[in-house]
């Protein structure tokens, strides 16, 4: 008897305990964002007259391309300034990486809309910047928020970490041999770093570059406080449009619009990435 | 060349690093500063601000209702997150994993803005809003793709036959369970909790949108604030946010030094926190192939 129950243990299969995550992310996640999709269609009047009204407004077709231009342009400085700190992380010793990677961790733990809050008074008419200008005897005013550029400070902030992190933690696992391989084949450190290390550290790019991408399409803090109405992001002009004017129809299919091209931006890197490698 | 090379390098690292601690560093004397308005330097400082702040029955409950939303998505997100990363690594009936990992990567890649409008729709339609409940439900789902890949890699260092061993010795399922993986797993569990504070803390965009005016979390009340008018307090409580995601931080990591210490396994240390952290929060899982839930 004692057997038996014990072959029945082993029979039990633990799948079951998958049930109550799943309940939850089909409940909470995919059931709202699918009626989201659906709400854009079937609003008054319907069908596809909001995406027309999307459309058809330049206004609101200039705010799109600006949130994808901005998002790419924040993803290429971030990996510009990224990769070199990541590579100098991965080749120190021991001790240097675990402070440079625990300072970038650090960061992660500060709450975005305290970090705005400070960029405002960084950047701002009577901040520090301001400040270190005037010590130095330029007689300007600078304003750095309010502005693109306030918006492109707040997001290279949020993004760095999600750079840098996985590019280092790709780094760290580049085996040494194959950079000695290629050296002992001939290869100059030049023709070296771009033939064999660059590629072999590209998953963690492309982590990196994706999960910045997204985020900063998506994310309406920032641009909110550190920028200003006449730059609106997409983030905003759906917040605005579900919170204060309650224009469901247009709001939600702008945020289907936003969603397809988050998913599309995803879908369409993971194949260049999968072709590159 | 070289030493070129490795001097421009650590002046990319510096300005890095004043880049990303400067807010941080800022936050301090900004709400000692005894001017109500954004002026630097302070002209003079001020522990006024403080005073008031605590007093504030409006910023207090703030403050209360974001630790209360912090610890229910702790527990919801680490009790959920390790049965499923259980069943996806002990399981042998892998027929319904494929569904697993889009499920999984999508609260990744769907900006929370669209889950946020997502929800706010049903919730209206269905008279759900006004309770922080529904704030901890949503932040969990945003908190369990990190916590699950996090104790799916914990779990995937533990030899499932230790579990057998115990059950061929007659002891029951949940007990060798409980008895033999769980408390291996402690620093993982740690680790996911420290994880998931910090995340609900952070998190503003979902609290947003589900939590009326009158019944803020922290940040949105700051959030709010900085919109409509410049609060001295704003300030005080973005100090206030600092020192609470340190404690997580600190408290955290000095538990998780304790639990590897325990285990024995050397080198327990608050960098190692980090380093865990850092394995399982980056969505390279994302990116490559399609890891995320195949086990």
């Amino acid at each position: 008897m004692a057997s038996g129950s014990r072959r029945k243990q082993r029979d039990l299969d633990v799948g079951w305990l998958m049930t109550p995550m799943l309940v939850l992310l089909l409940i909470l996640f995919v059931v709202p964002v699918g009626l989201l999709l659906l709400r854009s269609f079937t609003g008054n009047p319907g069908g596809l007259t909001a995406y027309r009204e999307f459309l058809g407004t330049p206004e609101f077709v200039g705010i799109l391309w600006r949130t994808i231009y901005v998002a790419l342009i924040v993803t290429l400085i971030s990996l510009a300034v990224g990769y070199p700190y990541a590579y100098l992380a991965a080749r120190s010793s021991t001790r240097v990486q675990r402070i440079l990677i625990g300072l970038v961790s650090v960061s992660l733990f500060l709450s975005l809309v305290v970090r705005c809050y400070a960029w405002l008074a960084i950047l701002g008419p009577g901040g520090v910047l301001n400040l270190v200008a005037h010590s130095v005897g330029l007689n300007v005013r600078i304003n750095g928020v309010h502005n693109m550029f306030g918006v492109l400070v707040g997001d290279l902030q949020y993004t760095l970490p999600f750079v840098i992190l996985p590019i280092y933690d790709v780094m760290r696992r580049v085996d040494p041999r194959l950079m000695s391989a290629a050296a002992t084949l001939g290869g100059g450190p030049v023709r070296r770093f771009i033939r064999v290390y660059l590629p072999s550290t590209m998953p963690g790019v492309a982590a990196g570059c994706l999960v910045a991408f997204v985020a900063t399409l998506g994310y309406y803090i920032t641009p909110s406080i550190l920028g200003a109405p006449q730059n609106m992001m997409i983030g905003q002009l759906i917040a605005g449009l579900m919170l204060t004017s309650l224009q469901w129809d247009l709001g939600t299919a702008v945020a289907s619009i936003l969603l397809v091209t988050a998913v599309a931006f995803f879908v369409g890197f993971r194949r260049i990435m999968a072709r590159v490698a | 060349m070289d030493r070129i090379g490795r001097i421009a390098l650590w002046v990319v690292a510096a300005a890095v690093l004043a880049f990303l601690l400067a807010p941080a560093i800022l936050v301090l004397p900004m709400s000692l500063n005894s001017s109500p308005f954004l002026v630097f330097p302070p002209p003079g400082y001020t522990f006024s601000w403080f005073g008031q702040f605590f007093a504030s029955p409006e910023w207090m409950a703030a403050l209360q209702r974001s630790g209360e939303v912090a610890l229910g998505v702790v527990l919801l997100s680490v009790l959920l997150g390790l049965t499923a990363a259980y069943a996806l690594t002990r399981s042998r009936r892998q027929r319904f994993m494929p569904l697993v990992e889009p499920l999984v990567t999508l609260p990744m890649i769907v900006p929370s803005l669209i889950f946020a409008v997502g929800v706010y729709i049903v919730a209206i339609r269905l008279h759900l809003l006004g309770g922080l409940w529904i704030v901890v439900l949503g932040q969990a789902v945003l908190a369990i793709p990190f916590v699950l890949l996090n104790l799916r890699a914990a779990l995937q260092t533990i030899d499932p036959r230790l579990e057998e061993a115990a059950w061929t010795l007659g002891s029951k399922r949940i007990a060798s369970f409980v008895r033999i993986t769980l408390p291996l797993m402690v620093p993982a569990l740690i680790a996911s909790a420290v994880l998931a504070a910090v995340l609900s803390l952070d998190e503003t965009v979902f609290a947003l949108f589900m939590t009326p005016d009158t019944a803020p979390t922290l940040p949105v009340l700051m959030y709010r604030n900085i919109q409509y008018n410049l609060n001295p307090l704003v300030p005080v409580a973005a100090a206030v946010m600092v020192f609470a995601t340190g404690l997580v931080g600190g408290v955290g990591g000095f538990a998780y030094w304790l639990a590897r210490r325990r285990l024995g396994s050397g080198r327990g240390s608050a960098s190692m926190l980090n380093q865990d952290l850092i394995s399982q929060s980056t969505a390279d899982e994302v990116a490559s192939d399609g890891e995320v839930a195949g086990v």
